[in-house]
């Protein structure tokens, strides 16, 4: 399942970078450089283990986002948002958190700049750490944390929707929906109590955000 | 004159000690007919249980408890009611449990058992040859074990079989032989000391010595029932010795044996310390051979003395006390004016307990008391109850560790005698080990709490058994209820 999700995203990559270069370059037009925005969005994250334990199946989030563009509609892309959830632990009822930081790493190609709308593919890395801790002390169970490494295949538009200038400085706010699919998996060292070794981070996530362009 | 002033003065001290107040319950008060061969015991909070024979509905019994004895009714279920009764007796275990036994002369002995004003079913005592009443004798070992001894007779002769009654069971079992010789023996009673040793006395058969010799014989088992110890205690008397009775004083660790002989009842006692038995002596008191052989006696151990039961030639109950520091019998109390045929005694919180019947019919049963000797308040505590045991799995989402979360009750035994509880100790062992080990897994739980969390080498599968045993300070000094299994 790894070996084809990474040629997905390989081939996907070499889509939008090499096959469509050419037709794109007489498209572009000028355009600002960089975009900086807030997202609002939900998360689903594949893992079973992990949300039926803390009996979220969908949490919500704000991300943080920016983008640089480079050439030809394709933008380098990071993104940053935290998913956290608690529970309480079994037996104590001990106060039980976990975090999940989610840094993404990608392109954006936009293959279409229409006024209004952009749409956009993308796809990239998401790094990730997470770490649960009880929130008590002298308990019986340890904290853990841990690192992840995935990718991730994006999609959706930015809409253009109003230009102004704050100090002479051109500006141009800017909304954006998108859906984006992470696969992220670790291998845990030591099993889940369960007995799982498998820890599934990847997931679905769905959101609208508001930034500025310029 | 001086010698007259003295010999008054020791005529008032000698009446004075034969002088005791007695009042007396009538016990079988509304019974027609003659209703005798009573036995007497107590429980450690002081109630009562007396047994006799009714006129003709077999074992009656009747209970005193908050000051009131009990309108007599049949003990319930009874096999058998038709017959000669005669011995009796009853124990009390641990747990206020009174285990009584009665014979039905050369016919057959029963057992059952009282708590809680609720009698057991009736067993036959599975003697497992013929029975040969005239004498049955209980006691009481420390873990609860009741042991009976009784006559039977395998063949022509008679034996002293000892049967075993362990916590729980409905019926004796496990009878042996103690005698088994070639001589007859008969009249047993049993006795158990501190150490839950048995000593056994009975009448035994002697012969080679050119005429019939009848002894009373002391047998010593240990806690395994193996045979210790073994002495004709009154093998320097001719004649005949009728009527063995013994008591074991747990306080000072002397055995008491007594018996009849030629109109009158001696006594030997043997010290533990020393390992040595006493001369012979005569307690005080004497009768003849009455055509109805009725030289009963019985003996029992309070604080560091004995108190022996018996009657005169005009068949007068007296009571006689074995001082223990002085090592000498006291001068006999009369307890009961009026002549008595059988009669019983319980020592009970520093008082001396007595049923007895009369003798002129219709015969009717008394009790009565008298102050004893000085007892250590018996203060038993016992272990927590209804231990339980849950395994819980505390788990975060990456980690998990089983804990046995066990939980207990304080034993109602110890609320009932107002036992305060120092604290509890937790013992545990795991499911394929036998025994607890003698060192707690946890000491000094406080007495508030009544659970544990043991969280060391807990897995899903239930490993380990536990016990919780409770520890009191009782007249300074900490004592620790025993592990019950």
């Amino acid at each position: 399942m790894k070996k084809h999700t990474a040629k997905l995203i390989v081939l996907t990559l070499l889509f939008m970078t090499v096959g469509t270069a050419a037709a794109l370059r007489a498209q572009e037009t000028p355009q600002p450089r960089f975009r900086v925005g807030v997202y609002f969005q939900g998360s689903w994250l594949n893992d079973d283990n992990l949300t039926d334990f803390f009996k979220h199946s969908q949490r919500n989030m704000f991300g943080l986002e920016g983008s640089v563009h480079v050439m030809y509609n394709i933008d380098v892309w990071a993104s940053y948002r935290r998913y956290t959830d608690e529970t309480t632990t079994t037996y104590h009822g001990h106060l039980d958190k976990f975090r999940l930081n989610q840094t993404s790493l990608g392109v954006v190609y936009r293959p279409i700049v229409w006024k209004v709308l952009e749409p956009f593919v993308g796809a990239g890395l998401e790094i990730y750490s997470y770490s649960e801790k009880i929130a008590e002390e002298d308990v019986d169970l340890p904290d853990t944390s841990g690192n992840a490494v995935g990718f991730h295949l994006q999609g959706g538009t930015y809409i253009n929707i109003y230009k102004f200038k704050v100090a002479d400085f051109p500006l141009q706010l800017v909304g954006k929906v998108f859906v984006r699919q992470n696969f992220v998996k670790d291998t845990l060292a030591n099993a889940l109590p369960d007995g799982s070794t498998e820890l599934d981070l990847g997931g679905t996530e769905f959101g609208a955000g508001l930034g500025v362009k310029f | 004159m001086r010698k007259l002033g003295l010999f008054i003065l020791s005529l008032a001290f000698s009446v004075a000690a034969f002088a005791a107040d007695f009042t007396y319950t009538h016990l079988s008060k509304g019974l027609n007919g003659n209703n005798r061969y009573p036995g007497i015991a107590a429980d450690s909070m002081g109630r009562r249980l007396v047994i006799f024979r009714s006129h003709s509905r077999g074992m009656f019994y009747t209970y005193f408890k908050d000051g009131t004895w009990s309108k007599p009714a049949p003990i319930p279920n009874q096999l058998q009611t038709e017959g000669t009764y005669l011995g009796s007796d009853i124990v009390v275990d641990s747990e206020d449990r009174f285990h009584v036994v009665w014979e039905l002369m050369d016919d057959n002995a029963y057992y059952a058992s009282f708590k809680d004003e609720v009698w057991t079913n009736t067993k036959l005592i599975p003697v497992p040859v013929r029975y040969e009443g005239f004498q049955i004798s209980l006691d009481i070992r420390s873990n609860d074990e009741v042991v009976v001894a009784v006559c039977a007779r395998p063949l022509h002769r008679k034996d002293v079989f000892l049967g075993f009654l362990q916590k729980g069971d409905s019926n004796f079992s496990h009878f042996i032989n103690a005698t088994d010789d070639a001589e007859s023996t008969s009249s047993p009673a049993v006795a158990a000391d501190e150490n839950d040793h048995l000593w056994i006395a009975y009448k035994g058969e002697v012969f080679g010595l050119g005429k019939e010799v009848l002894r009373t014989c002391v047998m010593h088992l240990n806690r395994n029932n193996n045979l210790v110890g073994f002495d004709q205690v009154s093998a320097e008397q001719d004649g005949f010795a009728f009527l063995q009775a013994i008591a074991a004083n747990k306080n000072t660790g002397v055995v008491m044996a007594t018996w009849w002989l030629k109109g009158t009842f001696f006594s030997r006692w043997y010290d533990q310390a020393t390992e040595k038995w006493s001369p012979i002596r005569s307690i005080g008191l004497g009768t003849q051979r009455h055509p109805d052989f009725s030289m009963w006696n019985k003996v029992v151990a309070q604080g560091k003395n004995f108190y022996c039961l018996a009657k005169n030639s005009q068949h007068i109950l007296h009571v006689m006390k074995f001082n223990g520091e002085t090592k000498a019998w006291e001068d006999p109390i009369r307890v009961y004016d009026k002549s008595v045929v059988y009669y019983d005694l319980y020592p009970s919180d520093g008082n001396i307990l007595i049923a007895f019947c009369t003798r002129e019919a219709p015969t009717q049963v008394y009790f009565t008391s008298m102050v004893g000797s000085y007892e250590e308040p018996k203060i038993r505590i016992k272990s927590a109850v209804n231990v339980q045991v849950e395994t819980e799995l505390e788990r975060s989402f990456f980690s998990g560790t089983y804990i046995n979360h066990v939980t207990w009750e304080n034993n109602p035994y110890n609320i009932e005698r107002e036992v305060t509880i120092d604290s509890f100790n937790l013992y545990r062992k795991l499911k394929t080990e036998a025994k607890y080990g003698s060192t707690p897994y946890q000491a000094a739980i406080p007495a508030s709490q009544y659970f544990f969390e043991d969280k060391f080498g807990i897995e899903a599968t239930p490993l380990y058994d536990y016990a919780v045993t409770c520890v009191a300070t009782i007249n300074g000094e900490q004592k620790e209820s025993q592990i019950e299994y």
